[in-house]
């Protein structure tokens, strides 16, 4: 037939798509016959329901409720049936008449029997699921002052621990865990976004306004679907839909500002100098200071003296605040979203465009992030039983920071908590405010001149996924097919620029701080990340008799992934002010790369049984290959179980128990692989490294030598999961309580075989060890209403989970600190002396078991556990580890989150808490005392410590770089219990009828607060106990005190 | 796969363009389901497989065993004895160190260990030309020689590993070797390094800075002294076995006339300054044995330290000890010379005394950094300050490209004087001339000879050692071991370490010092300081090695 007809047809199709993107409002009003409208409310509390899809029976029309529950359907027939459906409700059936308004109200259906949860490539009805599934809703995660959507996740879903290691914009180091840890080796779960895998560090590049829900897969049941990366649980981002209807066009907009928490101050300078002699004559040495020296600090008028010595440099002897210049009081935080949707029954749209920015604690230099996304989600029917679904989303974030390091020894931060006041002061005295003053002790340059003159790290981040799908459905009744091609692209580009700062001193330049011989530099990393997916799935439903329902699941997928980045460095650059690569001495220019590969190819099964809503089976089977892997040994075959009962849908359950809604319990069985980040790209082959290079006749001469050994005989961690739980739902749905017990078994656990360093090279892993992790988990929800215009709900969820080493065919050595693996206990094993307090005698010392030469009274006094006389760790064996005893493991225990709210006519509160119910934390001694190395200044907590006449001091005696108290010992190990106020948020909303006139349909203003307040156990303030992993100076976090305003139109 | 039904729904249901999106879809699919897709190799990385081919690559690999030399910061360790002292008490010194977890004293030897090894086995594969294979299997063998000498001298008795080794094998629970069959081992790979390294002089300029055969010489020789000392101290048996390897080597290098003591011709009074300075650095320097490259400037900043703010910073320091050491011009000890007086300023010590002390540690008299040097007792806990390797030009841009001299010509001289007279309990005129006066005829001290020494009352064993001490002092570890082999650290290390004399008008950056009754600074009181002789001459093994492999054993008393 008459092609030209159908090129037409097409034509007119895509104007007709297009139009809708952009202009649907105008094709409804185009052909307006007869209108009606009506608000649909939930029987329960009278609110308003959102999201309510309205069709009218046998056509094609409908429509979508607003946020006020509302809905307009135009060019409707002048009579017929409206169908209402909505999740979590009874479908509901009502006659209309053109022209008629409508006020509509649902039941809630049993126990969220429409509610449906996604999972491993499809969804279910929640309440047929056998697996462990928690499912966040995206009202979590909206209007939250956070970073990252990331961020918003903590706390929200039972056994799901969300974890940050910075507060440095851009720099959070946000990781996730679901249910503790399978392994030693890594327990990052599996991420997909929209069905296609990635990592967690793309949710964290997602706009959290464009989610829909997030699904956690927790037991093997749910997640071994996604086979060998599947054994630390799977997280499924979906991002909105269009919703049928109108074009609706919403902003959402917040403004907060920040302030640092928990960051330590400085001393004034002449107490550190006091402290600093009380500590050098504890030590046996003599003085640093003298009388005279301590006496200008304290001394307003003399700040500096030329030194007596060398007339070129001044001595400075300020007692200054080196913080204030510095640091910012507040900083800001914004956050902006625009969404457009919308869509008729062909088809439907979701645009989004966001912008998020954050800036950090430093008043001067570069320290902020931005993040901007796009999306566009459109579906389109094809045909009536093909349908195209394409998800395009692109997303950029830019992070500016100080080129050099801000936390850690010798950082910027270390520059003004501790050698801060006893250092130089920011300028020349007498330079007028021009040159920066050389340090005249050896101490490092100031960190004020390296923020506004030192340069910056640049670094940017592109990132574009585009996921095209095609489905097929009823091709024969029951089977859809599905065809889905994502490909992503990240593109990173990091420019590092460090600039010439001069320091001076009375006669000229001294030095040029951090950079010393080549005043300059540029670095610039360029990285490309390519990923390709492809799945072809195919689904089958059908029925035997009334009672059996049956529904198959067939796929296959292929995942290629390719890493390249690029680095060059130019230093001694011609220009201090202009950065390119052509400016540098090219002497000293150098570059290198380096590519990364991998590709996984799998086919997956799943085929589910349910008898009468009564019984529920299911089976699932993957098998991976993967280029990881030597070839040998490549492929592998994951299976899963379980099984439920809904046993409220028993006759004598019901008669017998009749306050309960839902009543299920479910078990599992399964075995998941562990490979994300735990075996590496090429494993399997020998490798030959680059060494240092050798000046033979003054060229760097190349050197190679082997590093490690290679592992061909090394395969997936297996991990084998069972779960027990029970679902139930009682007193008319508003309470409802879900628990899980598991224990995962991970059988072939890799484990460096540890032995003697006569080997002379690092050994890889091998499936050596093995690791039981057991927990449980639970989920209280209540849900109701008082009067019509009063709803509320609180839902708490609390997880625990522990762990043991079964074995470990490596050797075992046990030693002060912290032990990965040790056989019979759990991972990450401290072990320490016990302190019984500190020597307050010679005598003591003398009468006690000997451990250092040092040994005086202030030093903690190590029990003798094993009364041989001495203070030691043995052999350092499981049989002999002397005095040292097990102290605990880090690992969070009882972990947990709390939200409530509740409205009121216009008011809205919500308030979420989250944390920690037992934990113990091991800081680094050598970082809590002052001066334990020469570098480390005493910072305000550290003041309390012990003095004939301060016995039962915090910290012990000032030693001037003495190690005796700086053993792994109870002394330092510390309660990080907490309890936070993550997010308090208050809102209104103006009455439509106000808004209407402006033709927005809902006005909402709000205050929303992130971590507000806390409270915890530790002594030591200066460690959040967000981050207890003691590494020192840590760029700390925020509170965050933020309004907003969302408004639809 | 499923062409055809595609084709039959795309004929029934669908408009064409969707059928050939599915096509593509298809044909994507097929494209990528082949499981050549997982293989995957490594693209910016050697492999082992491919690297081994010519000799090129035995001596790209050599190279990375250069890497292991003693790196010039290690001249610090000179704190371990009783001639210097850093900014902290050092634990080796004043015997509060513990048994250690894990030790790069060990674990990095047995690393080097490991390299060599691969090298020598690889070599056997590599035929293009043997004669540059057997001078890589002789570096290789130079340096596990070297390496297994610095775990003997550490810690006696250790497993002897000659071949790489898989984790299933049974050496990796290797019992401890005995020291006697340690070094015989390394005698044979330096033999072996001997027969096939070219001299020195046969080395191109290019090539300068690898193991030639002098250095496998002298390795040989020291380790003989060494071990010959080291029994004979302690009435052990092969005194002279050890005594006369030490011998015959020094020997055949000073009778082979490749070096020679340098001189700096524009000043060669102060050429023993100058060793240590850049004007020391190259093949133009007949001393120097054995250097730690570094290079070139800071124009061709290849490999560069900063070995002089560490200096500066008091890293090392000289001690009253050390001082005391030095003789005076007319060659007689203190105690016994004329010239000896009370001290009246900090530079009154520094007159009449052996010129070295003042080429190696700083007096008024001496520029520092961009002025006249000042003493005082900031960076410095001794109050003195060392002048060897600091290069006053290199304190601004903080980077110096000086050679770290590991083993030089004076050393062999002194091993050979040392080893003739414990061979002997005597030492003839002759031999002393030969060496030991060579070297003080550089710095115009008068020579020591047998009359001299009965002359004066002098013991001549003191004065040989004297004389070691004095020339290499603060040159690393030369001092720590010499203490040990000959058994003194139990009288030299428990002492107070001690420091300048305390001249308040002249001295600045103390307050309220412990002083002597002499007044000397006390840096390290004698409480604070003690050494086993039953347990501190041999080092601790790290306590995870002896967990790990059940056949070590602990030495006595750790």
């Amino acid at each position: 037939m008459k092609r030209k007809t159908l090129l037409l047809l097409n034509l007119s199709r895509a104007l007709c798509i297009i139009s809708m993107v952009f202009f649907p409002g105008l094709v409804a009003v185009a052909q307006q016959q007869s209108i009606v409208s009506g608000v649909v409310r939930s029987a329960n509390d009278h609110q308003p329901l959102a999201g309510v899809t309205v069709r009218i029976k046998n056509t094609s029309l409908g429509a979508t409720t607003n946020t006020n529950g509302r809905f307009t359907l135009n060019q409707t027939p002048h009579t017929g049936t409206l169908i209402f459906t909505a999740i979590g409700f009874t479908t509901l059936e009502r006659q209309f008449r053109g022209g008629e308004s409508l006020d509509i109200s649902m039941q809630p259906s049993k126990a969220g029997l429409g509610e449906v949860v996604v999972i491993g490539y499809g969804t279910q009805k929640k309440v047929n699921l056998t697996g462990s599934v928690s499912q966040v809703d995206s009202k979590m995660l909206e209007n939250r002052p956070v970073t990252n959507a990331l961020a918003a996740l903590q706390g929200t879903a039972s056994g799901m621990v969300i974890t940050r290691n910075s507060g440095q914009p851009g720099e959070e180091g946000y990781a996730i865990q679901v249910r503790g840890l399978s392994s030693v080796n890594g327990s990052e779960p599996l991420v997909l976004i929209d069905g296609v895998p990635k990592s967690s560090s793309f949710i964290a590049m997602l706009n959290p306004y464009d989610i829909e829900s997030i699904s956690v897969l927790k037991d093997a049941a749910a997640s071994a679907i996604y086979g060998a990366r599947a054994a630390n649980g799977v997280i499924l981002v979906t991002t909105k839909s269009g919703k049928t209807g109108k074009l609706q066009v919403a902003y959402n907009g917040m403004f907060g500002i920040q302030k640092y928490i928990n960051l330590p101050g400085r001393i004034h300078s002449w107490k550190d100098a006091e402290m600093d002699n009380e500590g050098r004559e504890n030590a046996g040495q003599s003085d640093a200071w003298s009388q005279q020296q301590i006496d200008w600090m304290k001394d307003p008028n003399t700040n500096y003296i030329v030194d007596p010595t060398n007339p070129s440099v001044y001595q400075y002897y300020y007692d200054f605040d080196q913080l204030s210049p510095v640091l910012n009081n507040y900083s800001t935080t914004q956050n902006h979203n625009l969404s457009l949707q919308g869509g008729t029954a062909k088809d439907n749209y979701f645009i989004s465009l966001g912008y998020y920015d954050q800036h950090g604690i430093y008043k001067i230099g570069p320290d902020k992030t931005d993040r901007l996304n796009a999306r566009l989600n459109y579906n389109r029917q094809l045909t009536d039983k093909i349908s195209l679904n394409t998800r395009i989303d692109y997303s950029q974030e830019n992070t500016l920071a100080p080129p050099y390091p801000t936390e850690g020894n010798g950082g910027l931060l270390y520059l003004i908590l501790t050698r801060g006041s006893m250092g130089p002061p920011i300028y020349l005295p007498g330079s007028n405010n021009e040159k920066y003053a050389a340090s005249s002790r050896g101490l490092p340059a100031n960190t004020y001149s390296v923020l506004k003159e030192g340069g910056k790290d640049d670094s940017r981040a592109d990132n574009f996924n585009a996921e095209v799908s095609l489905k097929a459905v009823n091709l024969i009744k029951g089977l859809t097919l599905r065809a889905i091609y994502a490909p992503g692209v990240a593109v990173t580009q990091e420019n590092i620029i460090r600039r010439t700062i001069p320091y001076w001193n009375i006669t000229g330049i001294a030095d040029y701080g951090y950079e010393n011989t080549s005043p300059n530099s540029l670095s610039k990393r360029r990285g490309v990340t390519l990923r390709n997916n492809i799945q072809l799935l195919g689904d089958y439903d059908f029925k035997v008799g009334t009672k059996q329902s049956f529904h198959a699941l067939a796929g296959y997928s292929f995942e290629d992934y390719r890493f390249d980045y690029t680095l060059a460095t130019a230093k001694g650059l011609s220009s201090n002010d202009l950065f390119s690569l052509n400016l540098g001495d090219p002497t000293l220019a150098t570059n290198s790369d380096g590519i990364q590969t991998w590709a996984l190819l799998s086919y997956f099964g799943r085929l589910n049984y349910d008898y009468d809503e009564r019984f529920l089976f299911e089976a699932d089977l993957r098998y991976d290959g993967s280029s990881k892997l030597a070839p040998h040994n490549r492929w592998q075959a994951f299976p899963a179980l379980s099984a439920g009962w809904r046993l409220s849908n028993e006759r004598w359950f019901k008669n017998a128990f009749p306050i309960f809604d839902e009543f299920k319990i479910r078990g599992s069985w399964g075995q998941v692989g562990n490979s994300e980040g735990v075996i590496g790209n090429y494993d399997y082959i020998a490798l030959i490294n680059e060494g240092t290079v050798y000046p033979f006749n003054n060229q760097p001469n190349k050197s190679y030598y082997q590093n490690v050994l290679a592992s061909p005989q090394k395969t997936w961690e297996t991990i084998e999961t069972s779960n027990v739980g029970v679902d139930m739902a009682l007193l008319n749905n508003k309470f409802s309580i879900s628990a899980d017990y598991f224990i995962k078994h991970n059988k072939n656990m890799l484990a460096p075989l540890q032995v003697s360093s006569i080997i002379g090279i690092t050994t890889s892993t091998y499936n050596i060890a093995s690791m039981k992790s057991w927990g449980w988990e639970t989920t209280l929800q209540w849900k109701d209403a008082i009067g019509h215009n009063f709803n509320y709900w609180i839902n708490f969820n609390l997880s625990d989970n522990q762990n043991e080493i079964i074995s470990y065919n490596g050797k075992n050595s046990i030693t002060a600190g912290l032990n990965t693996i040790i056989e019979g206990k759990p991972y990450n094993s401290f072990y320490g002396y016990v302190a019984e307090g500190y020597f307050q005698s010679e005598e003591e010392v003398e009468k006690h078991a000997f451990y250092s030469n040092n040994d005086g009274p202030g030093d903690l006094k190590y029990k003798d556990v094993n009364g041989d006389g001495k203070i030691n760790g043995g052999l350092g064996r499981t049989d002999d580890h002397g005095d040292l005893v097990y102290l605990g493991n880090p690992a969070p225990r009882y972990t947990f989150g709390f939200d409530l709210g509740f409205n009121w006519k216009g008011i809205d509160f919500s308030a979420f808490l989250q944390g920690v119910g037992k934990r113990r934390i091991f800081p680094s001694p050598a970082f809590l005392m002052p001066f334990v190395s020469r570098w480390l200044h005493p910072m305000d907590f550290q003041t309390d410590y012990w003095t004939p006449e301060n016995p039962n001091a915090k910290l012990p005696r000032l030693y001037y770089q003495g190690t005796q108290n700086t053993a792994a010992s109870t002394h330092w190990v510390m309660n990080a219990a907490y309890l936070r106020l993550k997010n308090l948020q208050v809102g209104y909303t103006i009455p439509e009828r106000i808004t209407s006139r402006a033709a927005i349909s809902k006005a909402r203003i709000y205050f929303s607060g992130q971590d507000l307040w806390e409270i915890s156990k530790l002594w030591l303030k200066i460690i959040d106990p967000e981050n207890p992993n003691n590494s020192a100076y840590q760029y700390p976090y925020f509170r965050t005190f933020s309004v907003g305003l969302n408004l639809v139109f | 796969m499923s062409s055809k039904i595609l084709k039959r729904f795309s004929m029934k249901y669908t408009d064409k363009w969707i059928f050939r999106i599915l096509l593509l879809f298809n044909g994507l699919i097929l494209l990528s389901a082949c499981s050549k897709q997982l293989d995957k190799v490594p693209e910016t990385a050697l492999s082992d497989a491919a690297f081994w081919k010519t000799s090129n690559d035995l001596r790209d690999a050599c190279n990375n065993l250069y890497t292991f030399l003693p790196t010039i910061t290690d001249n610090n360790d000179a704190d371990w004895s009783d001639d210097g002292y850093g900014t902290a008490p050092s634990s080796i010194s004043d015997g509060s160190r513990l048994a250690p977890v894990t030790s790069s004293d060990w674990a990095n030897n047995y690393t080097l260990i490991r390299r060599c090894n691969t090298i020598l086995e690889k070599s056997s594969q590599i035929k293009d030309d043997s004669e540059q294979v057997n001078r890589y299997c002789g570096e290789s063998r130079f340096f596990r020689a070297w390496a297994y000498f610095e775990l003997v001298k550490r810690f006696g008795d250790v497993p002897l590993i000659l071949r790489t080794f898989d984790v299933d094998d049974s050496l990796t629970n290797a019992f401890r070797t005995d020291r006697e069959t340690v070094l015989d081992s390394a005698y044979v790979d330096l033999d072996f390094a001997i027969n096939h390294l070219p001299k020195a002089s046969a080395l191109p300029q290019a090539e300068y800075g690898r193991i030639t055969k002098g250095a496998a010489l002298a390795l040989k020789a020291r380790i003989g002294l060494f071990e010959g000392t080291w029994d004979k101290f302690r009435q052990l048996k092969n005194v002279e076995t050890h005594l006369n390897i030490a011998v015959n080597a020094s020997e055949q290098i000073i009778n082979s006339g490749e070096y020679t003591l340098f001189i700096y011709t524009p000043d060669p009074d102060s050429s023993y300054f100058y060793l240590f300075q850049n004007a020391g650095d190259g093949p133009e320097n007949k001393e120097n044995m054995l250097v730690r490259l570094y290079g070139e400037n800071v124009n061709n900043s290849i490999a560069s330290h900063n070995y002089v703010r560490s200096i500066w910073g008091g890293s090392v320091t000289p001690t009253r000890s050390l001082m005391d050491a030095y003789g005076y011009t007319d060659g007689l000890p203190e105690g016994k010379s004329p010239y000896e007086i009370p001290q009246t300023s900090t530079l009154s010590e520094f007159q009449h005394r052996d010129p070295r002390m003042g080429m190696t540690v700083f007096s008024k008299k001496d520029w520092f950094i961009n002025s006249f040097y000042t003493p005082t007792f900031e960076n410095t806990v001794t109050g003195y300050k060392s002048r060897k390797y600091f290069v006053s030009a290199d304190w601004t841009i903080n980077k110096s490209y000086v050679d770290n001299i590991i083993i030089r010509y004076a050393e062999v001289l002194l091993i050979y004087a040392e080893a003739k007279y414990e061979l002997n309990d005597q030492i003839s005129d002759e031999d002393l001339n030969r060496s030991i006066n060579t070297i003080r005829s550089r710095v115009n001290m008068p020579p020591l000879t047998n009359a001299f020494i009965i002359a004066n009352g002098l013991n001549i064993r003191n004065e040989i050692r004297r004389e070691r001490r004095i020339e290499l002092a603060l040159e690393g570890e030369h001092r720590y071991w010499d203490l040990m082999r000959w058994k003194t650290a139990e009288i030299e290390l428990p002492q107070s370490v001690l420091g300048a004399k305390y001249f308040p008008d002249e001295q600045t950056g103390i307050t309220n010092p412990q002083l002597t009754a002499d007044g000397f600074v006390i840096a390290q009181d004698k409480s604070k300081r003690n050494f086993d002789p039953d347990k501190d001459y041999l080092w601790p093994l790290p306590t995870q090695d002896l967990g790990l492999d059940p056949n070590l054993t602990q030495n006595p008393k750790w």
